[in-house]
């Protein structure tokens, strides 16, 4: 094929064109994905309930397991305990007066309270955090408090999880 | 021949490339506004104090009161023309904490604290009560 000098011009201008688009599109990915990096904060959410948990219910030192039934008296807000779509709350107390051994698990338990998500997946996939990551897994976090209750020595055992996203505004 | 002198004005310029350039100029325009505009970091920024006062809410204790420093946010807000009272809001009902740096765009983020929540900007720092 024979182009002249105006045909050459075309190509060569279509050619820049493509080149110039595919430069832009270039920086416009690298930038909005640089910009737009998730600050991920779920973990530290989960560690903030854990520990409003521990703190309410070991109080001034004195354990009351009757406020693991009513957590709105620890100023945690109804929406977080009430089949919440994102957030995992679980509460045991084990005796460990007359229990041995390191595995507390198998100790008798005083009382347990579990407020389950609606979904029932933030444990799960805390749990599989070890082996399959994902940004939209929830992430947990564990207190274990030693104190007494009843003359007993006794385990608080407290497990948080979120899986809050927080959202963009239109 | 004849045609390609009906593209050429009297100084001589032709008026492809004249379009050719001005097309290039406006590409680069573009890309240069969208670079500047990204740069800014409104979005991380947004996203990061709707978080940063939403789990120091949550953390906070009964009739506490704390402070954030909104210097950065602020010249944000204040170079996208947003007034300063709607850049952080707290929405009760929800329980989120919402950042808006622009008319455009937001994020909101929530906390766990129950009871009543109110925060004002006081020069550059948002001055934050948790009722309890």
């Amino acid at each position: 094929m024979v182009l002249n000098k105006k045909g050459d011009e075309k190509l060569l201008s279509l050619w820049w064109f493509l080149c110039l688009t595919i430069v832009g599109v270039a920086i416009v990915v690298g930038v909005w994905s640089f910009y737009s990096a998730d600050v991920d904060t779920k973990g530290l959410e989960a560690d903030i309930l854990a520990n409003k948990i521990v703190h309410c219910i070991l109080g001034q030192g004195t354990l009351n397991l009757d406020l693991m039934d009513n957590l709105e008296n620890c100023y945690i807000d109804k929406s977080v305990t009430n089949k919440s779509q994102i957030y995992y709350i679980e509460i045991k107390a084990y005796d460990l007066s007359n229990c041995a051994g390191e595995d507390y698990f198998k100790c008798p338990l005083i009382k347990e309270k579990i407020y389950e998500d609606k979904e029932k997946d933030i444990k799960m996939q805390c749990e599989l955090g070890g082996t399959a990551k994902s940004k939209y897994f929830s992430e947990c976090a564990t207190k274990k408090i030693y104190s007494f209750y009843d003359g007993k020595k006794v385990l608080l055992y407290v497990y948080a999880g979120s899986k809050q996203q927080g959202e963009s505004l239109l | 021949m004849h045609k390609r002198s009906i593209l050429i004005n009297k100084k001589g310029i032709v008026i492809e490339e004249i379009i050719f350039l001005v097309l290039n100029l406006v590409f680069i325009t573009i890309l240069l506004i969208f670079v500047n505009q990204a740069g800014t970091g409104r979005m991380v920024n947004e996203q990061a104090y709707a978080k940063q006062v939403a789990l120091m809410i949550s953390e906070a204790k009964p009739k506490m009161t704390f402070l954030v420093d909104m210097g950065e946010a602020l010249k944000i807000a204040d170079a996208n023309k947003m007034a300063r009272e709607n850049v952080v809001i707290i929405d009760e009902t929800k329980r989120t904490v919402n950042v808006k740096l622009a008319s455009s765009g937001g994020y909101s983020y929530g906390y766990i604290t129950s009871g009543k929540v109110s925060a004002q900007l006081q020069n550059n720092f948002l001055v934050v009560k948790v009722e309890g």
